[in-house]
């Protein structure tokens, strides 16, 4: 497996704040990875992501995908890049309450100009995949916290991006809908070979993952990987490593 | 923790959105006060307002302005209101009562609606300063402008009074829309406000035809005679008209501009469209509640643009015809050859080396009997005229039109032949052919009309009924011993605006009623019109200032609302550009409708009234361009402003 994402030594110091967003971190992220990041609220898993998705740019170091310099684009080019490469999944939904379930998730196909009867066409399959194919015409402010969470989803992998990041998205479903979503991004990991790099929680949710960092105040302080195992036995682990740091804390 | 002290973190945190709610209060306050004080000034009413045309305009247009502030006090509360739910919820699951919460509104009502009249005062006083000296040179007159103060304590008192009751109706409304809504109302109804409405075909296809007929009934008042307007009657067709127009504008806003954005939603090539599919959504979803605000921008537009209009349709005309009504430069009858002789001897000493032509002609007053006599020759009877023809040669016609530069093809008469002199224009000319018998002393003269013609040689006070005869015909009127009336007619280059030579007549005619100038009418007119052209001007001016203004903040409200809505989109990928695009076109939808209707409405209330209520000497239509060129110019300019305002201050916060 090649490299998709290279992290080198990335620094990010808010203005008027003491502690850094995060400090000195780096680490790479495989083509076709399912990556988790886990830690305190508060130890920069946010900062993280929105600095690798290029809504914030690091104080210093550097992040490469292929030949790209993520912290080198222009803000046009950062708008192409996201347009084209990423897609997003987060805790609060952030669905457009004007616009329809089906537009909404019709969204990112049209800003890549793609034929309008393709768009139905994908729409739809991939609400049927998800579920929520009765609901396409409903507004988000009539679905249920699970069904607007699956239309996030819906809305990010439609695209069929290279990269999703997924910010606590299971953080406020129940476990049935938390599963689904979860196994979702699986199928897509494994069936289209999407890279998925997911903040949480949750070590139920932590468990569908290959690898899983841990952050604290800024930095990776250590590193889970399931290899072969079975998601159940590394979900053992994650309970392990979790009461481990509430020792340490 | 006491609410207060809740409620203070809370302002501070929302601080840009309070201040937005304090700067639009203190805006219209500052209208409304620059307004008192101009009607309160009694120096500035008695330089431009000889008969008190002015003050009942000024006090016309105060009722409307505060029924606008009325209007736009409660628009912002209950947006403000709207806005803040949610954070009432808050503080009504940490257990306060609803009447603390109240208590707290009307607090804070209170604090912004007094600081906002506070500044609104203020710079309500400078904008009544500014206006002044804006009318002053403009108007070249004089007055003491350091003897006008800054603040008048009576519209100081005027605009508190206005702004309590306006405080106590705002606790109110408030306190019942707190008794009315639950706690879960209070925690959702941030969002569920704005339930989508459901647009039906009827009712778009019905807000279409109510438009469509009420301009078509419009329209056919230009028909004239068989027109509705005049078959049915002028006040209930007017009265259909206004309920068509009225009612088509509601459902055009309600149920057609919803059914147009449901159909572009359900045609999927054009939505999917970077802009498009968010724009149309977004207008949509929002058109419940801003429905309202479009609806009375429309209307307030089209109702100062009409007034406006018609306005300056009503001084524009006049103005336009007095080359007809006052032919020549300056013209006078005489009653004897000695004064003859001195009036133009002391022309000659004021003009002295200036070019200027000096024609007498002798009109022939004749009686006539005939089936088909022309309004004209009864015309003025009431205000004791003796009816008849005022008979004039041909040659004498020729001559003084050629005087007063016209070029006009004159057919050749012969004895039985006549031009008739028409006062208002007939496009039907349904004198020619008439006979008339002219009676003379021992015998009657036929002639049968083969011109009717506009331009009469002489002015209509001295001539209303002008008949052009043969010379031959003329000669033998003038021997008949019949009752002769000798008028002179000044002309030349610059003799229409030369005062020296009408007070040099005036001065040795001082009771000649028949004496007439260009200069002397025109002067006049343009004195007394132009202060009535300002105040309209300034009325229209603060209506459309007034209806930017509130585009402006609902516009910035909107996308201040709409602001993660943006931050969701550039995640997606939409480039700063792209969300720029958004943005503006959201803001040209807005801006587009009240301009777009609000003109069309305007442009035909004034076809209307131009055809309903003008005199129109000119018969020209044409003439109805001008002033409404001149509308859509102010309210292009002033809108054009706004739009450029808005669109900045919205991009800044939508990128922020
Ligand atoms: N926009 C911001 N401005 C200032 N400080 C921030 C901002 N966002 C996050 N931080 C700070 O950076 C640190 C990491 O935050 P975040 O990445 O959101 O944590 P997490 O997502 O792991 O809970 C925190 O101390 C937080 O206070
Ligand atoms: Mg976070």
């Amino acid at each position: 497996m090649s490299t998709l994402l290279q992290v080198h030594d990335i620094t990010k110091v808010y203005p008027n704040q003491p502690k850094p967003g995060l400090n000195h971190v780096s680490f790479d992220v495989m083509q076709g990875e399912f990556l988790g990041i886990m830690g305190a609220s508060g130890s920069g898993k946010t900062t993280l992501l929105n600095v690798l998705s290029t809504i914030d740019m690091p104080t210093s170091g550097n992040i490469r995908m292929g030949n790209i310099k993520i912290q080198e684009l222009n803000q046009t080019q950062a708008a192409d890049f996201r347009k084209n490469n990423l897609g997003f999944i987060f805790q609060e939904y952030f669905l457009l309450d004007s616009l329809t379930v089906q537009e909404n998730i019709a969204v990112p196909l049209t800003l890549l100009r793609k034929d309008a009867r393709e768009i139905d066409k994908n729409v739809e399959e991939l609400a049927e995949q998800f579920g929520i194919a009765s609901q396409l015409r409903k507004y988000p402010s009539e679905l249920s916290g699970g069904q607007r969470q699956r239309v996030a989803a819906a809305r990010a992998m439609i695209k069929h991006p290279p990269l999703i990041f997924a910010d606590e998205p299971t953080g406020a479903l129940d476990s049935s809908s938390a599963t689904e979503l979860l196994s979702a991004l699986s199928k897509a990991n494994h069936a289209l070979g999407t890279t998925i790099l997911m903040v949480t929680h949750d070590p139920y949710a932590a468990s569908y993952t290959d690898r899983i960092l841990y952050f604290k105040d800024g930095h990776i302080i250590s590193e889970l990987k399931r290899g072969n195992r079975e998601r159940r036995s590394f979900y053992e682990e994650i309970m392990r490593e979790a009461a481990k740091q509430d020792e340490n804390r | 923790m006491k609410l207060s002290v809740i409620a203070l973190k809370n302002l501070k945190r929302n601080f840009s959105f309070y201040s937005l709610y304090l700067f639009s209060v203190s805006f219209v306050l500052m209208i409304y006060f620059c307004f008192t004080s101009f009607s309160m000034n009694e120096i500035i009413m008695e330089k431009i307002s000889s008969d008190g045309r002015v003050e009942t305009m000024c006090r016309t247009v105060a009722v409307f302005i505060m029924a606008f502030v009325v209007f736009y006090m409660f628009y912002s509360n209950n947006f403000f209101m709207r806005r803040r739910m949610k954070e009432l919820g808050i503080y009504s699951l940490l257990g306060y009562r609803k009447t603390t919460m109240l208590k707290l509104l009307t607090f804070e009502n209170i604090f912004i609606c007094l600081g906002g009249t506070v500044l609104g005062i203020l710079t309500g006083g400078i904008l009544h300063k500014l206006t002044v000296a804006g009318i002053v040179a403009l108007l070249g007159i004089t007055i003491d402008q350091s003897s006008i103060p800054f603040i008048y304590p009576a519209a100081v008192k005027s605009i508190f009074s206005f702004v309590i009751v306006v405080l106590i109706t705002l606790t109110f409304s408030n306190a019942r829309l707190l008794r009315k809504s639950t706690l879960l109302d209070l925690v959702r109804l941030e969002k569920k406000t704005e339930k989508a409405i459901r647009p039906h075909f009827i009712t778009a296809v019905l807000g279409v035809s109510f438009l469509a007929a009420g301009y078509g009934l419009a329209l056919d008042i230009m028909r004239g005679k068989q027109s509705v307007w005049n078959t049915i009657g002028f006040s209930p067709i007017a009265m259909l008209t206004l309920l068509c127009v009225v009612a088509g504008t509601i459902l055009f806003i309600y149920s057609f501009l919803p059914y147009a954005c449901k159909k572009i939603r359900k045609h999927k090539n054009s939505l999917y469209h970077e802009s498009t599919i968010i724009v149309v959504p977004k207008f949509m979803h929002r058109i419940r509640s801003n429905a309202k605000s479009l609806i009375l921008l429309i209307l307030l537009a089209a109702g100062s643009l009409a007034v406006f209009g018609s306005t300056v349709l009503s001084m524009w005309y006049p103005y336009q015809s007095f080359q007809r009504i006052i032919p020549s430069a300056i013209e006078y009858r005489v009653a004897s050859e000695q004064e003859k002789e001195n009036s133009l001897r002391v022309l000659q000493d004021a003009l002295g080396q200036q070019p200027y032509e000096a024609y007498e002609t002798t009109i022939i007053k004749a009686q006539a009997t005939s089936d088909r006599l022309p309004t004209e020759y009864n015309l003025s009877e009431d205000k004791g005229r003796v009816p008849g023809f005022e008979c004039i040669s041909r040659t004498d016609y020729a001559s003084l039109l050629s005087c007063q530069k016209k070029k006009v093809d004159i057919p050749d008469l012969t004895d039985g032949d006549c031009i008739l002199i028409k006062y208002r224009p007939d496009h039907e000319h349904s004198d020619i052919g008439a006979t008339y018998h002219l009676s003379m002393e021992t015998e009657t003269a036929p002639v049968t009309v083969i011109q009717t013609s506009l331009e009469n040689p002489i002015g209509f006070a001295n001539s209303v009924g002008t008949l052009v005869v043969s010379d031959n015909l003329y000669q033998r009127m003038c021997d008949s011993g019949a009752e002769r009336i000798c008028v002179i007619s000044i002309n030349g280059e610059t003799m229409r605006s030369n005062e020296a030579a009408y007070s040099a007549l005036k001065s040795v005619m001082p009771d000649n009623i028949y004496l007439t100038s260009a200069w002397q009418r025109e002067s006049t007119f343009v004195r007394d019109a132009s202060s009535t052209f300002l105040l309209i001007c300034f009325a229209t001016i603060i209506f459309l200032v007034a209806m930017g203004s509130i585009l402006y903040f609902q516009n910035i409200s909107s996308v201040t609302y709409d602001k993660p809505d943006y931050e969701i989109m550039q995640r997606m990928g939409y480039s700063h550009a792209m969300i720029k695009k958004c943005v503006r076109h959201q803001i040209q939808i807005y801006f587009a409708i009240p301009y777009i209707m609000g003109l069309l409405h305007s442009i035909f209330a004034m076809i209307c009234y131009k055809s309903a209520l003008m005199d129109d000497l000119l018969g020209r239509s044409s003439a109805v361009v001008a002033p409404i060129l001149l509308a859509i110019a102010i309210f292009s300019v002033i809108y054009i402003v706004y739009y450029q305002l808005t669109k900045h201050a919205c991009y800044k916060i939508a990128l922020k």
